[in-house]
């Protein structure tokens, strides 16, 4: 599988590649053993997150280095907790069936501060969620191989996320 | 929704959020293992060539001249021409074939031959090139990465442990093939190898070709070879940073043990946005070279107390003015 994920990197990105391997090593290895507590799990959990740094490595070398530092440790935790998913034998999360349709009406006539606000209220998931795709301009199919479940899987997650924030945005705008 | 209103108050929220998660984290005393290196090897290591600088190459007729190793054969021992083509893809030229007995050697089998066409070592770190040329069908798919249903090809392990031959663990990832220089049938091979991981130093050193995870296949079999010695074979220079520090300074790259500059380089790479460490040379003819993401410009890892790196590219070290590494100027 980790060979496979070598023909998804560009001839012209690897040494790159490799650089930004070394630079993010460690942060990828803490950002698992934190949440596995566990050597040989954080090693495995690291090693998928780099596989998937590895196939998707055009578009987060784009980012500035704060913005991969924060994509590298959402990789390896979502990784992380994936395999200790794995490990307890809990299976997949079950797919969230809320099947509220996305509204792309305009918020412009909303404060930011007021969205800020509604954003806090969300859930530290649903937050992270909204912030790899709008702000880390991750696909679903990306966020979906990020957390281990189904394209479906992660379209209806963020159909949610985006459903409650706007929810909450309209509630205290009454 | 508005994406831009969203995004800016995600900015807001969540990045501080992820930032003080990130800061909070422990970083655990961790020996990674060697199946781990070994796969992030294999992910890390493809042997990219860098093209040679606008620097002439220096002529390193004379030092190779001086060479102590030798090669011994693995399996068939046979003398060819060295593949100047080869050569040139690291801006190394005018090595005669006469002046060192181990340029031009090399092992095959039936399907495959390689050729050692130079080793330059310093004393720290060594820099090998080879040819690897397909003898039928079989050796053709090999370099092709279409034999291994991986999509992978070849790349060069090393190993202090001659009993080891067919061992998995002891060796180790040296290099991988050069994408732009290689045909079908014709693949270079540039292989770096820092001294300092040497029990002995300076070699023996035992070094055979393999598929990337498929070890010891059929197309591979008896592609092993050994040098004798890894000797300095190529001049090198001192130069210190204002506080006095050593660097030490070769055609082929830079070396340092002092953990003290190890740790204030890998402390400027880690506070600079860029995945890579600059390097830029400056010549005393008034001329400047930059060396930033040459092939194998090492990052210094902060548990190891060695600064270390390769050009890529050979530069005259005798013109040298100076040489900055990560911000740090040696003289």
């Amino acid at each position: 599988m980790f060979t496979a994920c070598n023909t998804l990197i560009d001839a012209g990105d690897r040494e790159e590649f490799e650089a930004f391997y070394k630079k993010h090593l460690r942060l990828v290895y803490a950002a698992a053993f934190s949440v596995l507590h566990d050597e040989q799990l954080s090693e495995d959990a690291a090693m998928e997150a780099f596989m998937y740094i590895a196939a998707h490595f055009g578009h987060i070398k784009a980012l500035d280095e704060a913005a991969c530092r924060r994509y590298v440790y959402l990789i390896s935790r979502s990784r992380a907790t994936d395999l200790l998913r794995k490990e307890s034998k809990a299976g997949e999360p079950a797919e969230l069936t809320d099947e509220a349709a996305l509204d792309d009406g305009s918020l412009s006539g909303y404060e930011t501060v007021h969205i800020k606000d509604c954003i806090m209220r969300l859930s530290k998931e649903e937050r992270q969620l909204l912030y790899m795709s709008i702000t880390l301009d991750m696909d679903s199919k990306a966020i979906a191989e990020l957390l281990g479940i189904s394209p479906e899987g992660a379209r209806k997650r963020l159909q949610r996320a985006r459903a409650h924030l706007r929810k909450l945005i309209e509630e205290g705008s009454e | 929704m508005n994406n831009n209103i969203i995004n800016e108050a995600l900015r807001s929220t969540a990045e501080p959020e992820l930032d003080r998660e990130i800061s909070s984290l422990e970083y655990p005393e961790h020996s990674f293992s060697k199946e781990f290196e070994r796969k992030a090897t294999s992910l890390t290591k493809a042997g990219k060539a860098i093209r040679p600088g606008k620097r002439p190459a220096m002529l390193i007729a004379a030092v190779i001249a001086a060479a102590l190793m030798t090669v011994t054969a693995g399996a068939v021992v046979y003398k060819t021409v060295i593949h100047r083509d080869s050569l040139a893809v690291y801006g190394v030229e005018d090595v005669p074939a006469d002046t060192a007995s181990f340029i031009g050697q090399g092992t095959e089998n039936e399907h495959l031959r390689i050729t050692n066409d130079a080793m330059l070592s310093d004393g720290n770190i060594a820099y090998f090139i080879f040819t690897l040329e397909a003898k039928d069908e079989m050796g053709k798919s090999f370099l092709n990465g279409t034999l291994s249903p991986e999509g992978t090809g070849p790349v060069i392990r090393w190993s202090e442990d001659p009993t080891d031959l067919d061992g998995s663990n002891r060796w180790h990832n040296m290099g991988g093939v050069n994408e732009d220089a290689g045909t079908g049938e014709k693949q270079v091979i540039l292989g770096r190898l820092l001294l300092s991981r040497l029990e002995s130093g300076s070699g023996p050193l035992y070094v055979k070709i393999e598929d990337m995870m498929d070890i010891g296949g059929e197309v591979c079999k008896g592609m092993k070879f050994s040098f004798s010695s890894l000797s300095r074979n190529i001049p090198i220079r001192k130069m210190q940073d204002s506080d006095g520090r050593i660097l030490t300074v070769s055609p082929i790259g830079y070396f340092s043990d002092d953990p003290e500059l190890a740790e204030m380089i890998y402390g400027k790479f880690m506070s600079n946005d860029k995945s890579f460490l600059s390097v830029e040379a400056a010549f005393k003819d008034g001329s400047s070279q930059d060396l930033s993401e040459r092939n194998g410009n090492a990052v210094p890892h902060p548990d190891s107390k060695y600064t270390s790196g390769f050009f890529g590219a050979n530069i005259d070290i005798e013109q040298l003015e100076s040489i900055v590494v990560s911000g740090v100027k040696f003289r």
